[in-house]
């Protein structure tokens, strides 16, 4: 059991490494792309906005259908599951290298010019390492979302039929159903151990190596020493030995800390003294091929809506006009759900932050742990603790009770530490001191991909099957889309995802946006230090 | 030349104010970036230029040092092997000694010239742009003075004195004078 276990852990942390380097490569180009043309900058940024910010969980039935429909199979699973995490994890990412290619040094750039260097040589000397340190940075918060979402995404009921790929999702969900709690336990276990392993193994070596690729050219390293102790006998040697070793890990991350700090105040200096770059001018010819774009988009979708008319968008919009009402009604609990958790979140995250910011010993012992526990995704370990927690509870508090405050609690574990992450990002470039106001701009970024995870674990905590296929739900929207999916209603799945993409364009338009544009201007020296 | 330049080309070669050098290369790596354009000499040959060029500015023995362990003056030595290494006719210099402290910059002022102009170098001239006026007079031939927004020049002051020359000679301290009373003149229109 433990193999199988094990086999699927690194099934599924194969999937999310393979769509995490995909982004990555991707995202070199695309970031290139849109910091050196302002017609594709302004697509691109518009779209990464939006995209961030979208609960693309919630679309996975109609993503799922798409691809079972054209593809088909196992492949066709397997390809909607890589799809969906690849959404999860992208964005920041893309945004992340985009930023840092945008802000290169513009010497490094002018040298690059003067050295003549060819495409591939810059890319290979300049565009690709500077984005090092925020890959970096962000392929940790990537790892913990495309976890959760990977975890969630492994196993799907559609109608009767019940979609799943290889992976620990799959296992740990079946064993559940299955009452084989023991199994589902282990299988916990296992992923635990691993994702311990990756992230001190993996992920926080590469941070610390990333460092080495900010930009301050007036750094100079200070070598550390380290006294050899005198040594008499082979025990003591040993000791001493893995002493030294500890000792010269923690001279290192002394030494690397201070000069983050200074790298990072470089880049504040360096955007302060050289010229600012703007976007990127559009001309006359982008503007008409823009235009054509658009133009060509929009044709397309009226035709398509056109086309399909009697046969996709009357039954839509019947049911629409029949259940509007209740749709719009289960979004609005869905919203106050999401208020009532981001502002629990950011509650707790504040006075944990500035413990940290304040004591280095808090932090010591609290960074760790949190980063794992943030990568340990909730979605694992709900259906064991789903059932327990709600047939205690129902008892004492009746069963819609109950559900709704695990719905809370699972969406709040799914939130919490996103805010935590990034309110963490946020005071360390303040120099640990000042723990707020250095959050803030951080803090603003962040919010939609935190409402995004909170979107998340509304649609696993909303509607669970337990034993026996028995299901507990409450009234919601991702619950009602869940119990739709699973009869098989494709007609109210439809109209749901249409209401729900409608509700994200509109909220990208008038609240994300903005408050970016906001992050952006008002704070835009930090923005450029995010590691 | 003849003729006229209007963007980058491998005749000219800069030194940047912040140094311009690449962290996550090593000294050496970072000189062999001049050559890397070139097709017609292999990998071996480009490391054997890279680390002449380095020796000739006095760093032989760091080859495999980052920027971030060298100090500033030995940074802006790596610099000036990598734009000598490029092969330049003339080289352009933004105030290269502005970020180095005084002690430090005044050695690199005493050496550049037997540096820039050695034996194995091309380069036939350098422009270099400077608000250090003492620095000026030490190393110029032609001084083009500046200002005015937008700049225009202001005077042209021919600097005729023998090499190695001494900050303290009485003739020394008079072009000083001529050029600073230039400047305040400049800066009062």
């Amino acid at each position: 059991m433990i193999v199988t276990a094990l086999l699927a852990t690194l099934a599924t942390f194969g999937r999310v490494a393979l769509t995490i380097i995909l982004s990555i490569v991707f995202g070199w180009f695309l970031g290139y792309a849109a910091a050196k043309n302002g017609l594709f900058e302004r697509i691109f940024l518009s779209l990464t906005q939006t995209l961030e910010a979208v609960p693309v969980i919630t679309f996975f039935p109609i993503v799922l259908i798409f691809f079972i429909k054209t593809i088909g199979g196992y492949i066709g699973t397997e390809l909607a599951v890589d799809f969906l995490v690849f959404t999860a994890v992208v964005w920041n990412i893309w945004v992340g290298e985009y930023e840092a290619i945008k802000t290169a040094p513009q010497s490094l750039e002018d040298a690059t010019e003067m050295l003549n260097l060819s495409f591939w040589s810059k890319f290979r000397y300049l565009y690709i390492p500077v984005t090092m340190p925020r890959v970096a940075g962000n392929v940790l918060v990537s790892f913990a979302d495309a976890l959760f979402y990977i975890v969630v995404s492994e196993v799907v009921t559609l109608g009767t039929t019940s979609y799943s790929v290889f992976g620990i999702g799959a296992l740990i969900a079946s064993w559940t159903s299955h009452g084989e709690y023991t199994y589902a336990l282990l299988g916990l276990g296992v992923l635990i151990i691993m994702v311990t392993a990756i992230l001190f193994g993996i992920l926080r070596p590469f941070v610390n190596w990333a460092v080495k690729y900010s930009y301050d050219p007036f750094m100079e390293i200070t070598r550390t020493r380290i006294r050899r102790p005198i040594v008499t006998s082979r025990a003591r040697a040993f000791v001493a030995r893995n002493i030294r070793y500890i000792r010269r890990i923690t001279a290192v991350e002394d030494a690397v800390m201070p000069v983050f700090v200074r790298a990072s105040s470089y880049a504040v200096r360096h955007r302060l003294l050289t010229r600012p770059r703007p976007r990127n001018i559009i001309t006359m010819t982008e503007r008409y091929i823009g235009i054509g774009i658009i133009t060509l988009i929009i044709g397309w979708i009226g035709y398509s809506i056109y086309a399909s008319w009697s046969t996709t968008w009357v039954p839509i919009i019947d049911n629409l006009y029949r259940n509007g009402l209740l749709y719009l009604y289960y979004l609005g609990l869905d919203w106050l759900r999401v208020g009532i958790v981001t502002a629990a979140a950011i509650l707790t995250a504040i006075p944990i932050n500035y413990l940290m910011v304040m004591h280095r010993r808090v932090e010591a012992v609290l960074l760790p742990l949190l980063e794992d526990l943030a990568s340990i995704p909730v979605s694992a370990y709900l259906p064991l603790m789903a059932v327990p927690f709600i047939t205690y509870l129902a008892i004492t508090l009746g069963l819609h009770l109950s559900l709704e405050l695990l719905v809370l609690i699972v969406a709040y574990l799914s939130t919490a530490w996103d805010v935590a992450e990034n309110l963490r990002l946020g005071t360390w470039q303040k120099l640990r001191k000042l723990a707020i106001p250095g959050a803030m701009p951080a803090t603003i970024t962040g919010l939609a991909s935190t409402v995004g995870s909170t979107w998340g674990g509304l649609e696993v905590a909303e509607y669970i099957q337990g034993l026996n296929g028995q299901v507990y739900m409450v009234h919601g929207y991702t619950a009602l889309m869940d119990y739709y999916t699973a009869v098989g209603n494709i007609v109210g799945l439809e109209a749901m995802s249409l209401i729900l993409a409608i509700n994200v364009i509109l909220l990208s338009i008038f609240v994300w946006r903005r408050l970016f544009r906001l992050a952006r201007e008002r704070y835009r020296l930090e923005g450029a230090i995010t590691l | 030349m003849g003729e006229e330049i209007k963007g980058p080309t491998p005749k000219l070669a800069m030194i940047f104010q912040d140094f311009a050098l690449y962290p996550w290369l090593t000294a050496l790596e970072n000189v062999e970036l001049a050559l890397i354009h070139r097709k017609d000499i292999s990998k071996e040959v480009r490391r054997e230029i890279a680390a002449k060029y380095l020796e000739l500015v006095g760093l032989g023995g760091f080859e495999d040092d980052h920027p971030r362990e060298l100090s500033g003056g030995m940074k802006q030595r790596v610099a000036i092997a990598r734009a000598l290494a490029a092969q330049p006719i003339v080289l352009l210099m933004d105030e290269p000694f502005a970020n180095l402290d005084a002690i430090t910059a005044e050695g690199l002022r005493s050496e550049i010239y037997n540096m820039v102009f050695s034996e194995e170098s091309t380069v036939k001239a350098i422009v270099m742009v400077s608000h250090n006026l003492e620095e000026v007079v030490e190393l110029s031939d032609k001084v083009i003075v500046l200002g005015g927004r937008p700049a225009s020049i202001i005077a042209e002051v021919e600097i005729k004195l023998p090499r190695p020359r001494n900050t303290r000679d009485v003739e020394f301290q008079d072009y000083l004078d001529r050029l600073y009373s230039l400047l305040s003149i400049s800066l009062r229109t």
